[in-house]
């Protein structure tokens, strides 16, 4: 196909567009550019002080991801005692 | 084993459970549903060709002749379209599993099976990870962290991937469908059900040769107990069931529409470029970038029988064992031109390949590691490449072993 030709098909245009647009996806998809992942996420209590744990780290539900903090919910059972009377 | 509760559940599981009865149960289960999914699915199947077919008949009737009408056409309809087609087989599949799950019957099986994992080394633990690897072999490694002992979530790491995922389904299924005739054996089994049951049956053998094999080369640990509760039998719950399968067809399509699609659109790309030169009598893809590759490849391919279309289609396939399916339908509707173009590739592949051909790019694909991301898991699990490149060997090695003698056996077969 003739130069001109290609240049003035619209059709050549937005095919090369989806192809870009395709190109991109799988890039982003793959992870270029993007910061490499920690090899394994440690889990709350391995983190030094100070540092939050990713929110796939743990998935207890505790609901402490992403903050140092003390565990918002308490999970433990507690076991309620019949007071003697 | 309940010794109390549910007489029912008592009484089934003095059937189900039995050291003999149970396990020709379980077999007798998993071959019904390999027969149901050829058997049930090929209505609906033809009626989603049929809608894929027409629709690309439509776009090419209806839009003028030029470069996004053949990107449509080939490789948006022929190719991700065509992987579409096989839905109804992989929600048959799941809506089994879902059923045997929702029963009460699973746990069962990962009693009846724990003894036969036992024997070639494998921790009881490991059922649920190789469980898991019939649906994407990536949540049943990252299954692994629940056992406990270094070797044994080797073995079971390194094995995972040979078990049939359901991204293997749409390969399987268009293989068979193409190359084994749609007959009854013995007056009852259809002969396509039973060549899919003997692939299954293929990987979970290899599976259990391999964890064998690892049980001489890796340290033996103390076998772990399979501690489980088995619930009592009841009727499965049809929301649950529902929502089960709204929840694998959404995965299913999504796929489609994204990585396939994306990855069909870049193929057709080199598929079509550089064009044929002028005078060129050769479909224009044999002049491209991905003829050029695929050519490269068959020197390699060649000897276990596979065309150089093959090898073009096993690069995006790389990225998901389906999406070779789709490169098919591109690189095949790329190949055709005019009147003999056409969707239904199982009818191009017919023609084009020998039943040699076929059955060895089947074998391969019980044994190939035709999946990055999940040698990527593996990776990400292990802490290095160490271990993935261990298994791609072993799994590349396996596969061109095995097709190379399925292949040649298959030749002098027909010869």
């Amino acid at each position: 196909m003739p130069a001109a030709a290609f240049f003035f098909d619209w059709q050549n245009w937005v095919t090369l567009g989806i192809g870009l647009v395709a190109l991109i996806y799988l890039l982003r998809r793959w992870g270029l550019g993007r910061r490499p992942e920690r090899a394994s996420a440690p889990s709350c209590g391995q983190l030094p002080p100070g540092e939050s744990a990713p929110a796939s780290a743990c998935g207890g539900g505790c609901g402490s991801c992403e903050s140092s903090g003390m565990p918002q919910r308490d999970h433990r059972i507690t076991v309620q005692r019949a007071k003697a009377r | 084993m309940p010794e109390e509760g549910n007489p029912l559940t008592a009484r089934l599981d003095h059937w189900v459970l039995h050291p003999v009865l149970g396990p020709v149960i379980l077999a007798t289960l998993m071959f019904l549903v390999f027969q149901a999914v050829f058997s049930w699915a090929a209505a609906p199947m033809d009626m989603i060709d049929a809608g894929v077919g027409q629709f690309g008949a439509w776009v090419q009737a209806h839009m003028p002749e030029g470069m996004l009408r053949n990107l449509l056409v080939e490789g948006v309809i022929g190719g991700a379209g065509g992987v579409l087609v096989f839905l109804p087989q992989i929600l048959i599949l799941f809506g089994f599993i879902l059923v045997l799950e929702d029963s009460g019957y699973l746990p069962r099986a990962a009693f009846l099976l724990d003894r036969i994992m036992g024997s070639v080394g494998l921790s009881g633990r490991a059922f649920i990870p190789l469980l898991s690897s019939f649906a994407c072999a990536i949540p049943g490694i990252m299954a692994t962290r629940t056992i406990g002992d270094p070797h044994d979530r080797l073995k079971t790491i390194l094995i995972a991937p040979l078990m049939t995922c359901s991204a293997r389904l749409p390969v399987y299924a268009l293989l068979i469908a193409a190359f084994i005739p749609d007959r009854t054996v013995g007056g009852v089994f259809n002969l396509q059900g039973l060549v899919l049951f003997g692939l299954y049956m293929a990987g979970i053998v290899s599976a259990m040769i391999v964890a064998l094999v690892l049980r001489r080369v890796l340290k033996q640990s103390e076998a772990q107990p399979l501690l489980m509760e088995l619930p009592d039998y009841h009727w499965p719950h049809l929301r649950n069931l529902a929502v089960g399968l709204w929840e694998r067809a959404k995965v299913f399509v999504t796929r489609v529409g994204t990585i396939i699609l994306a990855l069909m659109v870049v193929l057709w790309f080199l598929a079509n470029f550089p064009g044929a030169p002028e005078g060129a009598t050769a479909p224009a893809i044999e002049y491209s970038l991905a003829g050029m590759i695929g050519r490269a490849m068959a020197v390699v391919f060649e000897p276990i029988g596979f065309t150089w279309q093959i090898c073009i289609a096993l690069i995006p396939g790389m990225a998901a064992r389906e999406v070779a399916v789709a490169g098919l339908g591109t690189v095949y509707a790329i190949a055709q031109t005019g009147d003999d173009l056409h969707t239904a590739l199982q009818g191009v592949l017919a023609q084009a390949w020998s039943l040699p051909t076929a059955l060895s790019l089947m074998t391969w694909y019980v044994y190939a590691p035709q999946c990055l991301p999940t040698l990527i898991a593996v990776r990400r699990e292990t802490n290095g490449w160490r271990v993935p490149l261990i298994m791609a060997t072993y799994l590349f090695s396996l596969a061109y072993a095995m097709s190379w003698g399925v292949y040649r056996l298959a030749l002098l077969w027909s010869a």
